[in-house]
């Protein structure tokens, strides 16, 4: 939100037409943290949310992934925001690909990520996974799904 | 945690029969030395990461490493033992997904389990794909789980034995037309699950349960004057501990099979075999006397698990805590469970109705909901990454499920759909559910919430049909409970794998009180009137007694300093009426997506 407010300051100051002025702003939200990996690694997490779309950026750090994928790991990925209104939860999901590893057990092939996180209410607590699938499709028999949880406030 | 506990190995107590029943019993009685040898490969499902206090490799070992040690030091060596005395049978039992990893990682192992399955030596019994409370959800999604796992075992030509026996020795009355549908033929009932309905009374050699049969897992001296039958259970227990003297897989430094505890485990089956014990099969033991003993009819019994005095039933998986209860949180995880079940139904109904190709994708959120439904994420003694797995599994689910509703909704050129899983049909609405106007409580309910503040509401949605919704403040108490009002009528709900409801006598038990997991959430409170829980905010156990009609349910892992809410329905009604709530509710839901 912070960020969408200083575009608009910035926009007023460098002497925008009227019209261009009252465009009304595309509101963001904005959730950011870090949560553990698998209980011991970590993932600093940052979700930005908009109209347009949701872009989910995690970097994952102290973890042992057994060659699957260089580490750190950053990982960028376009999703969505889900809502499951009779069970006050929401989804936060996103994918992003990996180019072909050259190790571990997608060598050869490459990597499809998912992200996967539920938060109920209006909770700070967020909670799920990354998983790697080997191969260009986000489904099937994933070759490691890494747990996710902590806190991830709205900013 | 499956379970960090030191147990006296049914072995001991089947030597000890052995050594009696032969001057008990009549002259000559067919003597048989059973089996149960379960063993589950998630037994630490996810890894020992953060088990320890610190990181050391040595000890927290990775999900795979588990694996591979519960299969080289306490599953390949049983094998062995029985490679070694072709002349002795037994069952052993395992998750499908157990199979996979044997077959992916240790060929060998699946070599020699072919080679005693094939032969029929040994039975390889398997109900689910994934050592998961299937009890606790509807039966589509045990019937996926069992799909996959006969494909499983087809895959690796390992047959698949008609005897049953499950995670947790899960067990009730209403397994018997699910198994009889997928070719199963015998269920071993848990002895201990037997008793704490009916006592401790000798079982009767063999039972009809429906169109299968059924045995005890307690032993059992038999003599009708013409047939003479000793049965001796020498292990029932987790197959894990039996070459491993009691240690489990939490502890992976102790946790190895030694030529002391193999010979041990030799020498008893020779001192069995030495009393005139047959060491066999149970399908063979049932075949042996099927043509002699008359199945006899079993008095009522209600779902549950094998150590109902130990775990109060499936409480311990649904609301209750154990010991690392700092990190549990049953509600949360069985929730989600829960809604991933319902929305995998609707993403196959919209992908149906778009004409979405997306049945590997279904497959494949169907197969990660087996392992999200996993007893040990909530069970006997979960720590922080068991409780996680089954969070991270069920998320997954959800997130392929919503992908396909998704993209259904783009064919379809909607933006917002109503989706019926239960008549398939899938059409352009963006209201919502009826929501119902707030009214004054039909009934009074007891709330208890510690330091949490609470509130009450009641929404009448239809004439006798009422939504009741509790919301919890933040606080520190962990347990939560609510208990509506009843009457001592006949218990009325679902039993598992089924889809209509019974009703049972309530005086027909032993038991002081009675956990139910509730599969489509109905449970009766008195000839006219039911209340659901709506397993999306609510899947905890359902606490009956014979004493009172009142019906408890109870969470006391509900996490500190989060809020939470629970919605149950209320239905006036003989019970048809509540029957068809529960399931377009639980069981083949309608979804506004």
């Amino acid at each position: 939100m912070r960020r969408v407010f200083a575009l608009a300051a910035v926009a007023l100051v460098f002497g925008c037409s009227v019209d261009e002025a009252v465009r009304p702003v595309e509101t963001a939200e904005v959730w950011e943290g870090t949560l553990a990996v698998d209980v011991r690694g970590a993932a600093d997490v940052r979700v930005v949310s908009s109209r347009s779309g949701l872009l989910a950026s995690l970097t994952v750090r102290d973890l042992d992934v057994a060659g699957l994928f260089p580490m750190p790991l950053e990982f960028e990925g376009e999703g969505s925001l889900e809502g499951f209104p009779e069970a006050r939860l929401t989804l936060t999901t996103a994918t992003a690909a990996l180019p072909s590893a050259t190790t571990g057990p997608c060598a050869g092939k490459p990597i499809a990520l998912a992200l996967s996180l539920s938060r109920r209410g209006d909770e700070a607590r967020a909670s799920g996974s990354l998983t790697a699938y080997c191969g260009e499709k986000a489904y099937g028999v994933p070759a490691r799904i890494f747990r996710l949880t902590g806190d991830l406030p709205r900013q | 945690m499956g379970r960090v506990r030191v147990k006296t190995r049914a072995f001991a107590a089947a030597l000890l029969s052995a050594s009696l029943l032969p001057t008990l019993a009549r002259a000559e009685p067919r003597r048989f030395a059973l089996s149960a040898m379960h063993f589950n490969v998630q037994y630490v499902a996810g890894g020992l990461a953060g088990f320890y206090g610190d990181a050391d490799p040595a000890l927290e070992l990775t999900a795979e490493q588990v694996e591979d040690q519960i299969i080289a030091e306490s599953f390949e060596p049983v094998l062995d033992i029985f490679l070694d005395h072709p002349a002795w049978g037994a069952n052993v039992e395992m998750q499908g997904y157990m199979l996979d990893v044997i077959a992916e990682r240790h060929p060998e192992a699946l070599e020699k389990l072919r080679t005693l399955s094939v032969s029929g030596q040994i039975e390889v019994m398997s109900f689910h794909y994934s050592d998961q409370l299937f009890m606790a959800y509807p039966r589509e999604d045990w019937e996926r789980s069992a799909d996959l796992t006969r494909q499983t075992f087809d895959k690796y030509g390992v047959p698949l034995s008609t005897t049953v026996f499950c995670q947790e020795g899960q067990a009730g009355a209403g397994m018997a037309e699910a198994m009889a549908d997928h070719g199963y033929e015998t269920l071993i009932f848990p002895k201990n699950l037997f008793s704490y309905q009916h006592g401790d009374a000798d079982p009767a050699p063999l039972y009809q349960l429906g169109s299968v049969q059924m045995v005890t897992s307690r032993g059992l001296s038999f003599d009708d004057g013409k047939d003479g039958v000793d049965t001796s259970w020498w292990f029932v227990d987790d197959g894990e501990l039996l070459v491993t003297g009691d240690n489990n897989p939490y502890f992976p430094e102790v946790f190895k099979a030694t030529p002391a505890h193999l010979a041990e485990v030799v020498a008893s089956l020779q001192s069995l075999e030495a009393a005139g014990y047959s060491i066999t099969t149970v399908a063979k033991y049932v075949a042996a006397i099927a043509g002699d003993v008359t199945p006899a009819e079993p008095p009522p019994l209600l779902d549950g698990t094998w150590q109902p005095n130990s775990t109060d039933g499936i409480r311990r998986w649904l609301g209750g805590f154990g010991l690392w209860w700092r990190d549990e949180r049953d509600n949360d995880v069985r929730t989600l469970g829960a809604i991933a079940h319902r929305e995998l139904l609707a993403a196959e109904t919209a992908a149906a109705a778009a004409g979405l190709a997306a049945s590997e994708e279904v497959a494949a959120g169907f197969r990660l909901l087996a392992l999200a439904q996993v007893t040990d994420a909530t069970g006997i003694n979960p720590f922080r990454g068991e409780v996680e797995y089954g969070i991270a599994h069920a998320t997954e689910a959800l997130r392929i499920a919503r992908s396909v509703i998704d993209r259904s909704k783009e064919t379809l050129g909607e933006e917002a759909i109503r989706i019926d899983t239960q008549t398939g049909e899938v059409s352009p609405d963006g209201a919502g559910p009826e929501e119902g106007s707030v009214v004054d409580p039909p009934i009074a309910i007891e709330v208890t919430s510690g330091d949490r503040d609470s509130e009450v509401t009641f929404r009448r949605i239809a004439e006798g049909h009422y939504v009741v919704t509790i919301r919890f403040g933040v606080g520190d108490e962990r347990l939560l409970s609510v208990t509506f009002p009843g009457t001592l009528t006949d218990l009325f709900y679902t039993p598992g794998l089924t889809s209509e409801p019974v009703r049972v006598p309530r005086d027909a038990f032993v038991f002081d009180h009675f956990q139910l997991a509730l599969s489509d959430g109905l449970i009766g409170l008195s000839e006219g009137r039911s209340v659901i829980k709506d397993q999306a905010t609510v899947h905890v156990a359902a606490e009956v007694s014979p004493t009172t009609g009142d019906v408890r349910f109870g969470d006391d892992t509900a996490p500190a300093g989060e809020t939470a809410t629970w919605v149950f329905h209320l239905v006036d009604g003989e019970g048809a009426e509540a029957a068809a709530v529960a399931r377009g509710l639980n069981v083949l839901p309608r979804l506004w997506r």
